[in-house]
């Protein structure tokens, strides 16, 4: 039976690498210009082990190759049926690799993940005392509706506060970045998780450095250079039956 | 891996994403009173984004000052009406507050 | 083992999987992957991560399709 065959990466040239690690054989498979940087796998019996091991060899091999080449990392367990199904993938892809290849060559990635005191930030926000207190005079309907409003700004002020802090932590980055994705608030108190695409030799650490020492009340996990697997550019897949 | 990691708080970041991973759809077990529950739940949800525009939207009018005391009044009464109504199926159908929701992918959630 | 470096290690990984599991070029055709790797991507973060417990199951192999912790 034909192994099957675990993907790490693309890379933008048609020699690929080839080495040894543990006991796994890197090498690759190309396509015209581009290349499938993979290792043979038999299905069940290698992913039995545990997942972070796993994670930490995909992410090693996809690192080493970051030296030489773009590379466009793999999703974790991308295992392909065989040679034939690797290098249809590369075909039917080739395109929409080459144009990630140019926007991503010499670029790197880096994560920014910041948490704020949102229960802090409700306190002061508050809500109106006042209104409350007409309460008694008035119908259940205006009542419903007045608490209703004051629950309305309140949300209002919170989600303005979110939006002023977030401009104010990415402004620190968005002029060295190419790119970026902001996602904002995710939960109550994640305020920001961001990755920003930048050049090789950018000096994300002075930024972040500088970051620190003006919004120091924030909490944040800065990390990076990473390949850029935030950053991939896939049209949609098309029904293959 | 040759990266700077730095965490103010390693542990509040893991807490707070482990949070994103509980909205992640998981398999979908298709068992006949599973797809009743299931539709019950793509409709109530749909519903329930449907009324809270439509509060938002009251909302905004009543703060910009739109809204003549009259209109405060019948709206009032509806909004009670539909919050009490969407309660009460929620409980025919035996659903909470955190199951109306959809999963939406890269777009996050629903509401 | 050093509390310190345990906690280094573990937003390494953090990160890391943040980014492994659900980023990158994800291929939807094609792909060959049992039923017990599609539930070990569907653990997510929150499994591989939180529970030392789970960890060791997995390590050892206790979990198998059928039984993962998180099947309904």
């Amino acid at each position: 039976m034909q192994p099957r065959i675990y993907v790490y990466g693309i890379i933008d040239s048609a020699k690929g690498p080839e080495f040894q690690r543990t006991d796994r054989r890197i090498y690759s498979i190309a396509y015209q210009d581009v290349a499938a940087v993979v290792s043979d796998c038999a299905l069940l019996e290698d992913f039995t082990g545990a997942v972070e091991e796993r994670a930490l060899f995909h992410e090693g091999v996809v690192e080493t190759l970051m030296d030489d080449f773009t590379v466009l990392p793999m999703r974790l367990l991308s295992v392909f049926g065989g040679r034939e199904q690797v290098v249809s993938m590369l075909c039917k892809n080739h395109v929409a690799f080459k144009a990630n290849f140019t926007r991503l060559a010499q670029k790197v990635e880096f994560g920014l993940k910041v948490l704020w005191p949102s229960e802090k930030i409700r306190e002061r926000i508050g809500t109106n005392g006042k209104l409350s207190a007409n309460f008694s005079n008035v119908s259940p309907a205006k009542a419903f509706m007045l608490e209703k409003l004051e629950e309305y700004k309140h949300e209002k002020a919170f989600l303005d506060e979110a939006e002023t802090l977030t401009l104010k932590v990415d402004a620190f980055f968005s002029g060295l970045a190419a790119e970026k994705k902001l996602r904002k608030l995710q939960t109550e108190r994640l305020l920001l998780n961001a990755s920003y695409l930048v050049k090789k030799d950018v000096r994300m650490t002075d930024a972040f450095d500088k970051l620190k020492t003006a919004l120091p009340e924030l909490e944040y996990q800065f990390s990076g250079p990473w390949p850029p697997y935030n950053f991939i550019v896939l049209p949609h897949p098309q029904n293959e039956d | 891996m040759n990266q700077t990691i730095e965490s103010d708080a390693p542990e509040d970041f893991m807490a707070e994403i482990e949070k994103l991973q509980d909205s992640l759809p998981r398999k979908i077990n298709a068992s006949p009173e599973n797809v009743e529950k299931d539709l019950a739940k793509l409709v109530l949800t749909l519903l329930e984004l449907i009324r809270q525009l439509l509060e938002k939207q009251g909302m905004r009018r009543m703060d910009s000052g739109s809204l003549s005391d009259v209109e405060i009044e019948r709206l009032g009464e509806t909004f009670m009406k539909l919050e009490s109504k969407m309660k009460e199926m929620k409980t025919v159908f035996g659903l909470q507050d955190q199951e109306l929701n959809l999963n939406l992918g890269p777009l996050g959630n629903l509401m | 083992m050093d509390d310190d470096f345990i906690k280094r290690r573990d937003v390494t990984l953090l990160e890391i999987l943040d980014r492994v599991l659900d980023k990158g070029v994800v291929i939807s055709g094609d792909i060959v992957i049992s039923v017990a790797d599609v539930d070990l991507v569907y653990l997510g973060l929150r499994v591989l991560l939180s529970s030392v417990e789970t960890m060791e199951k997995l390590r050892i192999g206790t979990i198998e399709p059928g039984n993962s912790p998180l099947k309904e």
